[in-house]
């Protein structure tokens, strides 16, 4: 117990001792600071990340950062928009509308519960009837790059009635109101009574996957609309109609009932609305619509573990080696160092590129051979520290009192070589990182992660050179820059105290 | 005693030389997964086209009639036809070297020139600005990707400014020598910019470091008091200094550089032997990336020889026998 109680003493004496001095090194402060920050944002950037990753249209494609919008000339850029969509009732009492929550639908949709809108109707006579639910809103941005319209709805029609359905969009300005009819379908007695519409604007050509349902660019839907609208089919739809303003969403219900005395009800549920802006965000968005910031956050953990344990396992492989073959010599020097020779002539990164092409592109397989390729320059400096250390009077004294190999080189060898080795393993973690992230640059990483170079990789191959998109470009890099000078600056001053030559001398 | 030095150091070189051979056989030939007839494997091919081809590639012969092939090829330099372009991959070398290498070639020049000055400039300046600058930007380039300082390069002054073309090699009919002299430099001037911003800062920490160790020696202190003033400390007594192992680092570096050039002339489609590399790699070119990863390979060791041959002949203190 005393002995370790010493041991501990000591260490916390030295370690203490070595925080005095590393505490007036402001480089070194900082790079810490920059290392905690990393760490921060490796460990919790999934849970602060604001989306997820892989989500894609979150907004239009290379949308800009949020902070672009501060520039003279930008400030009306279309933000994405979700709109809460809440119904009121319009023109006549004949109907009653309200929100409810509906049990069956929701059994039947297995889910917890399912709100609807629903629109009761009871009619006095056979005359065709309207109800109207209007949602105003205002729009105060320029025309977005899309917009995205899906419900469902179901109607429960007792009295077997003719019906007609209809979505419309109205603009109010200054000479009066314009209508634009989104969606509308006529349905005979027994027609389908539940279904779901969708309506999807997407302005430009080329509508990613995954949206099926959605009118297209180009389709037979879309060029039905524009001739329905009056437009010809070069001409934006959004652009038309979709800008600053005033603008209410009617859903229309128009029965004609068989019989007197009947009663009609339409729900309308799951209404979505949402605008596609092109600003997004902190960082904006790639190619296919994802949060920049998020892959980032996300990348950072990759970063991480390559770098910590690349570097951990190349310092302890040149620590074994180095102190070995240093306190040994003899034949195990020999091969070692011959070793140490023959894996200095094999080019680091055309290996990896040729072995991403043979094998799979496997992040661990990639960090194998980091590891086992970037201990050498390590064994070679700790084992000429060694050599110094074995000579020093101190060695000669245990060896002469007859103490064993281990015994020196665990108690004097090691704790003189370790600052040495720590020093090492610092300096390995940005250069691994550097070197994982060159691999993904080159398209040649882990398919299966999102690393910060295989983010500017899709941004290079993506266009964001000529549609000069430099945030898509350029932040992944400058978050690998940020987090290798952190690293940096630690081993700058910490060489500064371990290697007090370096130490300015004036 | 230099003698013995070198004959050892050839030695290694020569077997360490035979174990990368082998090595590369073991990786490249028996241990990849895909065996030259799948790298030209068509759905389409009969059996006895796959057997033909088998027999061409010398796959049916037993592994030590392969492994003396394999040997004998690669010491010949006979490093096998392109798959994509038909034609020796050696005559393809001749076409891409020389891009490679006027690149790489004029962006070390400058890099080590312009690093050099500073380097020496700032150890006599220890903590004034061009010493800092020094320190900084040594460090940062540590720490900042090649790729996007060259991406940032040609984003700013190809794409934004549009001083520079965007597409490397691309040259018209060189019937008029200065006409093509002239595109030529055109059109290499930001790759070589670009390199030797990314590279200078490095040698001139690297410089500074060394002249700063010299600096504290007996002798510099006994030149100051003879009143020597401080350039030509630098120049007479520092920088004789700190060549041997400046020089050594020049050597080394470079196959490194070379490697380098694969980033660069991506993305400046510089069509030299690092574009060459992952264009094979992309279309699946066997033949061409290995011989291109022997010949880096080759480079390396001659690189580390010549270095350590070098630093023998420059620094008298080398000595084998330091190491019991």
């Amino acid at each position: 117990m005393g002995a370790i109680g010493i041991k501990l003493k000591i260490m916390r004496a030295r370690i203490s001792g070595f925080w005095q001095e590393y505490r007036r090194s402001k480089v070194g402060i900082i790079g810490l600071l920059m290392i905690v920050g990393f760490v921060f944002v490796a460990v919790f950037g999934p849970s602060i990340a604001p989306y997820n990753p892989d989500t894609e249209m979150l907004a239009a494609p290379v949308s800009m950062p949020e902070c672009m919008t501060m520039l003279p000339g930008n400030a009306n850029l279309p933000r994405s928009l979700t709109f809460d969509v809440k119904w009121a009732a319009e023109s006549n009492d004949a109907f009653k509308l309200q929100l409810k929550e509906d049990g069956g639908l929701a059994k039947m949709l297995k889910r917890d519960k399912v709100n609807v809108y629903s629109i009761l109707f009871e009619s006095g006579s056979t005359e065709e009837t309207e109800c109207k639910t209007v949602f105003n809103f205002s729009y105060n941005y320029g025309p977005p790059e899309s917009f995205k319209c899906s419900f469902r709805w179901r109607v429960l029609n007792l009295s077997q009635a003719g019906y007609n359905l209809e979505l419309y969009l109205t603009r109010y300005n200054e000479n009066g109101t314009e209508a634009y009819s989104l969606w509308d379908s006529n349905f005979g007695p027994g027609s389908p009574q539940e279904s779901e519409a969708y309506l999807y604007y997407f302005d430009i050509p080329g509508l990613p996957a995954g949206f099926p349902k959605y009118v297209e660019l180009g389709s037979g839907r879309e060029i039905l609309y524009k001739k329905r609208l009056n437009f010809s089919s070069e001409e934006s739809f959004l652009d038309q109609t979709f800008f600053s303003g005033d603008y209410s969403l009617t859903f229309r219900v128009r029965v004609k009932p068989e019989s007197a005395n009947s009663t009609f009800e339409a729900q309308i549920f799951d209404f979505n609305f949402n605008t596609l802006g092109t600003v997004h965000g902190l960082l904006g968005t790639d190619d296919k619509g994802r949060d920049i910031f998020s892959r980032i956050l996300y990348g950072a953990r990759i970063s991480l573990v390559v770098g910590l344990l690349v570097a951990t396992l190349s310092t302890s492989l040149a620590l074994l080696v180095g102190a070995i073959s240093g306190y040994l010599g003899g034949i195990i020097d020999e091969i070692s160092m011959r070793t140490v020779d023959l894996l200095l002539c094999l080019p680091l990164l055309p290996l990896l590129i040729l072995t991403a092409l043979m094998f799979n592109r496997d992040l661990y397989i990639a960090m194998t051979l980091i590891v086992l390729m970037s201990w050498m320059a390590g064994a070679r400096m700790i084992r000429s520290q060694v050599l110094t250390i074995r000579e020093s009077p101190y060695v000669e004294a245990a060896v002469a009192t007859g103490c064993s190999r281990p015994y020196i080189l665990r108690t004097h060898i090691l704790p003189n070589v370790l600052p040495l080795a720590f020093s090492y393993m610092i300096l390995t973690v940005p250069s691994a990182i550097l070197i994982e992230a060159s691999l993904s640059f080159l398209g040649l990483g882990d398919p299966s992660l999102v690393t910060w170079g295989r983010i500017i990789n899709e941004a290079m191959k993506g266009g964001a050179l000529t549609s000069h998109a430099w945030w898509w470009l350029f932040s992944p890099g400058i978050a690998i820059v940020l987090v290798c000078i952190g690293f940096v600056f630690v081993s700058h001053a910490f060489d500064g105290i371990i290697n007090p030559k370096l130490k300015a001398r004036q | 005693m230099i003698g013995r030095y070198l004959v050892k150091r050839l030695a290694t070189t020569l077997v360490i030389f035979f174990v990368i051979l082998n090595f590369q056989f073991l990786f490249l030939w028996v241990l990849n997964p895909i065996n030259p007839v799948q790298w030209v494997m068509d759905p389409n091919f009969t059996p006895e086209v796959a057997a033909t081809l088998a027999r061409n590639y010398g796959i049916d012969q037993p592994l030590y009639v392969q492994y003396y092939k394999y040997l004998s090829n690669m010491l010949t330099l006979n490093l096998g036809v392109s798959f994509r372009t038909q034609r020796p991959v050696s005559e393809s070398l001749i076409d891409y070297l020389p891009y490679t290498l006027a690149l790489v070639l004029t962006a070390m020049i400058f890099q080590i020139i312009i690093g050099i000055t500073i380097g020496l400039y700032a150890a006599s300046k220890r903590g004034k600005l061009i010493d800092i600058f020094a320190t900084g930007s040594g460090l940062l380039m540590y720490a900042t990707p090649s790729f996007l300082v060259l991406l940032l390069f040609r984003y700013v002054f190809a794409e934004q400014l549009g001083w520079f073309p965007v597409i490397g090699t691309i040259f018209s009919s060189p019937n008029n020598i200065a006409l093509y002299l002239g595109e030529y430099l055109y059109r290499i001037a930001l790759p070589v910019i670009t390199l030797v911003c990314i590279g200078f800062g490095s040698w001139a920490f690297y410089t500074r470091n060394l002249s700063i160790d010299v600096l504290t020696q007996d002798y510099i202190q006994t030149a100051r008091a003879k009143g020597t003033d401080g350039k030509k400390v630098m120049l007479k007594h520092v920088f004789p200094a700190i060549l041997p192992p400046i020089v050594t680092r020049i050597v080394i570096s470079f196959p490194e550089i070379l490697f380098g050039s694969i980033v660069t002339e991506y993305i400046f489609t510089w069509k030299g032997i690092g574009w060459w590399y992952m264009n094979s790699i992309w279309t699946g070119d066997y033949p061409s990336a290995q011989a291109l990863f022997y010949i880096f390979t080759i480079l390396l060791l001659v690189g580390n020889l010549l270095a350590d041959v070098l630093y023998g002949f420059l620094d008298p203190r080398v000595r084998v026998g330091t190491r019991r």
